[in-house]
């Protein structure tokens, strides 16, 4: 199930007659909860990011050229 | 959007809108799986081959593996953050950059790279069940045509049934694809390796490589893996909203898909070179013989389908942002609306299609760049992405903060502009020769993304100061 009990009205409240969504009501219900937003990158993924995406493959092409 | 009373799956409950985090269920090694299923496709040995074109092996390979890890590094850093953590889809991430409106720039960027592609991998299973059953004996060779298109839709309508089930069908799928593929893979490079040895392929020699300058061939083979990684971007919201922790998506992006689908790429490249054939559906036969064949099939149609599966599910939930498609039609309607095209196109003019896909590629690739340097900048050097207004990215009217000037963003649409620009004024998309010199140091898409990235940057300065 989606939503517990408390949950289930925001829910309901979102969803019209004929079971369209509204974006705005379930975005700001959602908001309200904390039931949408996550974690962002922390510092450590960054540079685990970087060794992959640039270190790693300069490293490569080098041992390619020569 | 119909809110089906029996849904399963999120997409059939909540279309494009944000998924809640308790919906957000895929660990890592999933969402590794279904990367891999998603990467791996025909399409690895083709740019394979065409990178046989200009490097030999040791080459080919660095600039393979380096360009796939720099493409993929813009795509994740673009991409994973803003999708991960408000388990928005590709679509929804670009409007704070190109505005309400301009955002459908990249929809139709996003639709023409899935669709695109899945056409070609839909044609391409067609045209292997038709050869090797040729070659069997199964048909005659008056009969592929007709047998090679009914395959594709075939394969067209197995993609539709799946995706149908939303995420669910790929979190399934995902994992029995990636095995497979892998299992098979290695077979490819163990059988390649057994019948022409290391040493047959390190003296190989590249098939019309631009003559006489080894930094220019060097760079044009980094670029066609960059360019061609790049297109992973329309892919990522599919992939990762399901996350359930942004972090645990950098692997599985770096190597599922961004290693990945060079490491399969570079049968292609191997082929090439030691026997002068990249498709694997005709060269394992000649090697390894007839059941080689059959088995090679079966990589192709575990690995086509599923990366059309993938591509037509991040295009449907695409569509799911134009208000009006949304609120009238149900999540398999979309499906079916998605996979229309692709389905004429397969039925009426396969050849046609198949033999203009590189032109038609090239002039969306030329976007892709720029897209992911000002949506990079955007959330990390403007930092807005701590601050991305959910409700606004679904509110199609002025009161959107990212409504801008009726709809456009001038900053990103400007931008994508002159990224564009510099990728032409380097490399011709279309032949894949240098257009200036400067492209032996360069490569394309980075200074494309770059001054994509830059000028977005300056202008919002810009603009903001004047608001």
């Amino acid at each position: 199930m989606l939503y517990t009990t408390h949950r289930q009205k925001s829910w309901d409240e979102a969803v019209e007659q004929n079971g369209y969504v509204d974006p705005e009501i379930y975005i700001k219900r959602g908001l309200e909860e904390k039931t949408l937003v996550g974690e962002g990158y922390t510092a450590r993924d960054m540079w685990t990011l970087f060794a992959l995406g640039v270190v790693l493959p300069v490293a490569i092409l080098i041992w390619g050229w020569v | 959007m119909q809110n089906t009373a029996s849904a399963a799956s999120p997409e059939a409950r909540l279309g494009s809108l944000p998924l809640p985090l308790s919906e957000r269920t895929w660990g890592g090694w999933l969402v590794a799986g279904i990367c891999a299923t998603a990467g791996i496709a025909t399409w690895s040995f083709v740019v394979g081959g065409f990178t046989a074109y200009y490097l030999p092996a040791r080459e080919g390979t660095a600039t393979m593996i380096a360009g796939a890890l720099i493409g993929q590094f813009l795509v994740t850093l673009a991409q994973v953050p803003p999708v991960a953590k408000y388990g928005i889809e590709t679509l929804a991430s670009t409007k704070p950059q190109l505005g309400i409106r301009g955002s459908y720039i990249a929809l139709i960027v996003q639709y023409a790279t899935l669709i695109g592609w899945n056409c070609v991998l839909m044609i391409f299973f067609g045209r292997a069940v038709a050869s090797v059953l040729t070659q069997l004996g199964a048909i005659g060779s008056e009969q592929a045509h007709a047998t090679a298109i009914f395959a594709s839709l075939t394969g067209a309508l197995i993609v539709f049934a799946l995706v149908t089930r939303g995420s669910t069908s790929l979190k399934y799928v995902g994992p029995i694809v990636a095995i497979g593929v892998a299992i098979i893979g290695l077979w490819m490079y163990w059988v390649l390796f057994n019948a022409y040895g290391l040493d047959a392929l390190a003296a190989a020699q590249p098939i019309a490589p631009i003559e006489n300058d080894r930094l220019m061939n060097y760079a044009i083979g980094t670029e066609l893996l960059i360019l061609s990684t790049l297109g992973w971007w329309a892919y990522m919201g599919s992939l990762f909203r399901m996350l359930n922790g942004v972090s645990k998506g950098i692997v599985p992006s770096m190597f599922s898909l961004g290693f990945g689908w060079a490491a399969v790429g570079l049968v292609g490249l191997y082929s090439a070179l030691v026997i002068g054939e990249s498709d694997p559906t005709i060269w394992m036969m000649k090697v390894a013989g007839p059941m080689a064949g059959v088995v090679v099939l079966g990589f192709v149609a575990l690995a086509n389908i599923g990366s059309t599966l993938v591509g037509t599910h991040a295009a449907t939930l695409g569509i799911g942002q134009i208000p009006a498609i949304a609120k009238r039609f149900s999540w398999n309607t979309k499906s079916l609306i998605v996979l229309m095209p692709m389905l004429v196109a397969l039925l009426f003019f396969p050849g046609p299609f198949y033999d203009n896909i590189g032109t038609f590629m090239a002039f969306v690739g030329i976007i892709l760049a720029p897209i992911c340097g000002i949506q990079i900048v955007d959330w990390f050097a403007l930092k807005r992405l701590d601050y991305l207004d959910l409700v606004a990215l679904y509110q199609h009217d002025p009161r959107s903060r990212y409504w801008y000037l009726h709809g456009f963003n001038p900053a990103g649409i400007a931008a994508l502009l002159v990224g564009a620009v510099v990728y032409v004024l380097l490399l011709d998309p279309v032949s894949f020769a240098p257009n200036s010199p400067l492209l032996r140091y360069l490569t394309a898409s980075i200074p494309s993304g770059v001054a994509g990235a830059l000028t977005y940057w300056w202008l919002m300065k810009v603009l903001s100061a004047k608001n």
